[in-house]
């Protein structure tokens, strides 16, 4: 609904916007006041007591109000209203309620249809934080606190539904790229040996197993005469058999990094049938 | 519509590096290394095989396998210069290429009886009509090779 006050002022009660007609000047606001001014404008003059407005404004809509809430969203409707030159709209009487001033020209007309915006829809939290206090006095700015809002509602969605679709393709490819290269080592499990080598363990590690294999690759590098020194990675693999005749094929790659911690070069050594001393 | 727009142009953008961007075991495939393979028994006869390998898959048709070393049974020392020449190859799973062996061709200077190069070529071959290797990539440069019972060496691409 769209209300004309005085022929200065028109509220819209759908997005809750105040415009002054001759400057075209249009304020926002807060959901509260919107609903506050709206139970007035429809009072048809009647005097509102306190309790009503408590209840029609807040507590219907699950917030806490207080008399001094009350007194903050009136005194912010009286500036803003006196603002766009419309003054003594709101009339309190002491004691009893609030009125409008029946003198005052107040014509109807339906409002076109409206999407609200979520911007709107998230003041409500804060306006309850601010039920719970005591309002100081409020200052012509605190009017203009309640945001001016550009109609460019659609705009904006675009702008977010873009950059979320661009963040979902982005953690698609990254997903897609960090997995592939993940999957391909995803078993092997690196230990430091004594002497301060890498040990990269083909297979994975089996914890019950560590000290053995540790035994084993240091083993397997001094029969070769091969050192165990920071900067040199080695590649382990075992396929142990189940008989006691036949250790198994052992597979040891003894490699020398560069200072990015790429290999540069390795000497592979392998076992038909490992034999442990 | 805009948007719309956007996403499928990232999309298609997307699709295409990863359709053209190169992989790791891309042919032409060559690596080379140096292997010590120690086929001794336990308290049985000595057999080492000291090698540089050089393999090549060059294409889905040819490639080969170099050997050259120095073998050692029991205690004869012989020079071991044989290619394994391939043919007929392709990719039968995402890291693995099986070629058949064509033929092996045996250098002037290779003095290793064909007995005991058959104990290192069994090791390697997945029989001795073909040769099946699994190549997984270690490090940027460097690939873990695998053949059918066993990894077998680390080599670097060049």
């Amino acid at each position: 609904m769209i209300y004309i006050i005085d022929d200065q002022v028109t509220y819209n009660s759908d997005d809750c916007t105040l415009s002054h007609i001759p400057t075209q000047e249009t304020l926002s606001l807060s959901i509260s006041s919107g609903r506050l001014f709206e139970q007035l404008l429809n009072s048809q003059g009647e005097i509102l007591a306190r309790e009503t407005l408590l209840t029609e404004v807040w507590d219907k809509y699950g917030l806490r109000g207080s008399n001094s809430n009350l007194n903050q969203y009136l005194s912010i409707l009286r500036r803003a209203l006196a603002a766009y030159g419309c003054e003594n709209l709101i009339i309190t009487i002491p004691k009893i309620g609030i009125r409008l001033n029946t003198e005052i020209k107040i014509e109807r007309e339906p409002s076109p249809a409206f999407v609200v915006s979520e911007d709107q829809r998230d003041e409500e939290p804060a306006e309850s934080a601010v039920s719970s206090q005591d309002s100081p006095a409020i200052s012509p700015d605190s009017v203009m606190a309640d945001k001016l809002v550009k109609k460019s509602f659609l705009t904006v969605r675009q702008a977010i539904f873009a950059i979320v679709m661009l963040m979902l393709l982005g953690s698609a490819f990254w997903y897609f790229t960090i997995s592939e290269s993940a999957e391909k080592n995803s078993s092997m499990s690196t230990i430091k040996l004594q002497g301060g080598c890498e040990a990269v363990i083909i297979q994975g590690l089996d914890v019950f197993e560590q000290k053995s294999l540790d035994k084993q690759i240091l083993e397997i590098l001094r029969e070769n005469d091969q050192s165990c020194v920071p900067g040199r990675r080695i590649y382990f693999d075992k396929n142990t058999s189940l008989t006691t005749t036949d250790y198994g094929r052992t597979v040891l790659s003894a490699c020398n990094l560069n200072s990015s911690g790429h290999i540069v070069s390795c000497d592979s050594f392998y076992y038909l049938d490992w034999r442990m001393f | 519509m805009l948007t719309l727009t956007l996403a499928a142009l990232l999309l298609m953008i997307f699709a295409g590096i990863n359709y053209f961007k190169p992989r790791p075991d891309d042919l032409p495939f060559r690596c080379s290394t140096f292997s010590l393979y120690d086929l001794s028994r336990r308290d049985g006869e000595k057999i080492n095989f000291a090698v540089s390998h050089d393999l090549r898959f060059i294409d889905s048709k040819l490639g080969y396998l170099l050997l050259n070393g120095q073998v050692t049974f029991g205690d004869k020392v012989t020079t071991l210069n044989r290619r394994i020449a391939l043919s007929a190859g392709h990719k039968i799973d995402s890291g693995t290429y099986r070629y058949k062996i064509r033929t092996v061709i045996t250098a002037t200077n290779d003095t290793t009886p064909d007995a005991v190069f058959n104990l290192l070529l069994s090791e390697i071959t997945l029989d001795p009509g073909y040769l099946q290797l699994d190549i997984k990539q270690v490090d940027k440069k460097s690939y873990l090779i695998g053949g059918p019972l066993s990894y077998l060496f680390t080599c670097q691409r060049y």
